[in-house]
């Protein structure tokens, strides 16, 4: 027995259209809002492309709670999210990285915001020391060489 | 990362471990100002204030879990650790340390004085200020990141008192150990001329002091112990015997809207059954995650092994237990259990 779902279209920046259940909307609380303001069948989102659009369903579709009728929750097991979410991250450069963060925060998804904040985090404490995290992090040192030494006198203790 | 939005930048930042964070102060002037800033260190610190930290003396000299930073022999008193700082005197020497971070400061001391000392934090001010007693004079002294540099201003007190019991003991004995909570320092004194028992509040801030008046009831006497219960400054006497007898023990807690003083009970559910009666052990605080700490007294016969218990307010019983393990026990004739330190790795002070 399976209940009428209402489905909601939602459109990226760049007109890529997703058809979604409302459950899954309901995961990000700007959307909640957003829908329940404004019952139109399709809402575009401007601040986020087609491409950051589908990782943002594909997550929130994953972890959306389905109540089947008798009231179990049928949402995957806690270890089962927790494998599809490391899957997920690890597909992921670290520019899909930021502009997912960007989405989450502004869609107000928390649980994929700390998702993604975590993985830049990862990634950062993954490296062995602050020429690596210029590195992967593409930051140019606005440090002098006198400076440098200093800071890096400063904090040698650090990285024993 | 730097496209992202600064408070997303902060919570990446508050994810790191402390030596990620400290490396990524070298990548950049932005990082290093981020993670410099003074608001970020107490957001970083704050969920840290959880760790249980020991220091133990041996017989022969002292002898710390950190004892690189401390060669000398001789009798030494301990702070409790702030933010991960303690204050460390001895009879010729007075020092702050950060046992994580390896850094010693040391403060300026005369055959004046300071007698005692007891380490505060100036939460107004974001500063460490040590309280020294001198014969019957008080003086602060304001910690800098410099090492003996600033000195000891002298500070009024209207209601005299000491600090440590009169007696001829090494080390001297204080009625109890010192608090200090909220940038206020607690401590039990001795009233001059009386010789009574009184607990002293000293702010930090204004360096003022204030005497608590107890309850009916509560007797502060050497037995007494000052903790923090569930964030609150509190007083128990002979937690350890009371235990004993009856399974729970009373606690004089400082109301913190009111200021007043105020008698309760706690009761650990199943404790003599669920832990061997014949073992004295003590109420020793809260952490921050609001488990109750219980040790051994630190006058444990040598020998016996040492533990910490842990109690989770609502549970049906003790949670665990942590046994000091790894290392001949028996050389140390006294253990302490330090709540609340917690592994700071910034090296300033401030």
């Amino acid at each position: 027995m399976e209940n009428e779902k209402k489905m909601i279209t939602l459109k990226s920046s760049d007109d890529v259209t997703f058809e979604v259940e409302e459950a899954v909307v309901l995961e990000s609380q700007f959307l909640s809002h957003l829908v329940q303001d404004c019952p139109a069948p399709e809402h575009k989102i401007k601040e986020v492309t087609g491409k950051i659009l589908s990782k943002v369903v594909e997550y929130c579709e994953k972890h959306v709670v389905v109540v089947v009728d008798g009231g179990d929750s049928s949402s995957s097991s806690g270890d089962d999210l927790k494998k599809w979410d490391d899957k997920f991250i690890k597909e992921m450069d670290l520019s899909t990285v930021y502009d997912l963060i960007a989405a989450a925060n502004y869609l107000n998804i928390q649980a994929l915001l700390d998702l993604m904040c975590q993985r830049v985090a990862d990634v950062i404490t993954a490296c062995k020391d602050h020429k690596e995290i210029r590195e992967t992090l593409g930051i140019v040192s606005d440090y002098t060489a006198e400076e440098e030494a200093e800071v890096l006198k400063e904090n040698e203790w650090a990285f024993d | 990362m730097e496209s992202l939005p600064e408070d997303i930048q902060y919570d990446i930042l508050l994810r790191l471990p402390l030596k990620t964070l400290l490396a990524c102060s070298c990548v950049c002037r932005k990082l290093k100002t981020m993670i410099c800033d003074e608001k970020f260190k107490t957001r970083y610190l704050e969920p840290s204030l959880l760790m249980l930290f020991m220091t133990r003396d041996m017989d022969s000299g002292p002898h710390w879990l950190f004892d690189s930073v401390c060669t000398e022999r001789g009798q030494h008193t301990v702070s409790a650790p702030i933010r991960g700082w303690i204050c460390v005197q001895s009879a010729t020497k007075l020092r702050l340390y950060n046992p994580i971070a390896n850094k010693i400061l040391r403060l300026p001391v005369s055959l004046a004085g300071p007698d005692e000392c007891l380490f505060g934090y100036d939460e107004a001010n974001g500063v460490f200020k040590v309280l020294g007693f001198f014969n019957s004079s008080f003086k602060v002294y304001t910690v800098t990141s410099g090492n003996g540099e600033g000195s000891w201003r002298p500070i009024e007190c209207e209601d005299p008192h000491m600090y440590v019991i009169p007696s001829d003991t090494n080390p001297p004995l204080s009625v109890t150990n010192a608090l200090c909570k909220g940038g206020v320092l607690y401590y039990a004194a001795i009233t001059i001329p009386y010789h009574r028992t009184k607990i002293m509040s000293f702010d930090l801030n204004s360096e003022e002091f204030s005497v608590n008046k107890l309850p009916e009831g509560f007797i502060l006497d050497d037995d007494s112990t000052m903790v923090n219960y569930n964030g609150k400054v509190a007083l128990v006497n002979d937690s350890a015997t009371e235990l004993q007898k009856t399974g729970g023990f009373k606690i004089c807690v400082r109301n913190d809207d009111s200021g007043k003083w105020e008698l309760e009970r706690v009761v650990i559910p199943d404790w003599k059954n669920k832990f061997r009666p014949h073992v004295l052990t003590s109420f020793v605080g809260t952490l921050g995650t609001g488990e109750l700490v219980f040790t051994a007294p630190t006058s444990w016969p040598r020998g016996g092994s040492e533990y910490v218990l842990y109690y989770k307010t609502g549970s049906l019983g003790l949670s665990g237990t942590f046994l000091l393990e790894g290392e001949d026990i028996g050389a140390y004739h006294s253990v302490r259990a330090c709540l609340n330190h917690f592994e700071c790795l910034f090296r300033s002070t401030t």
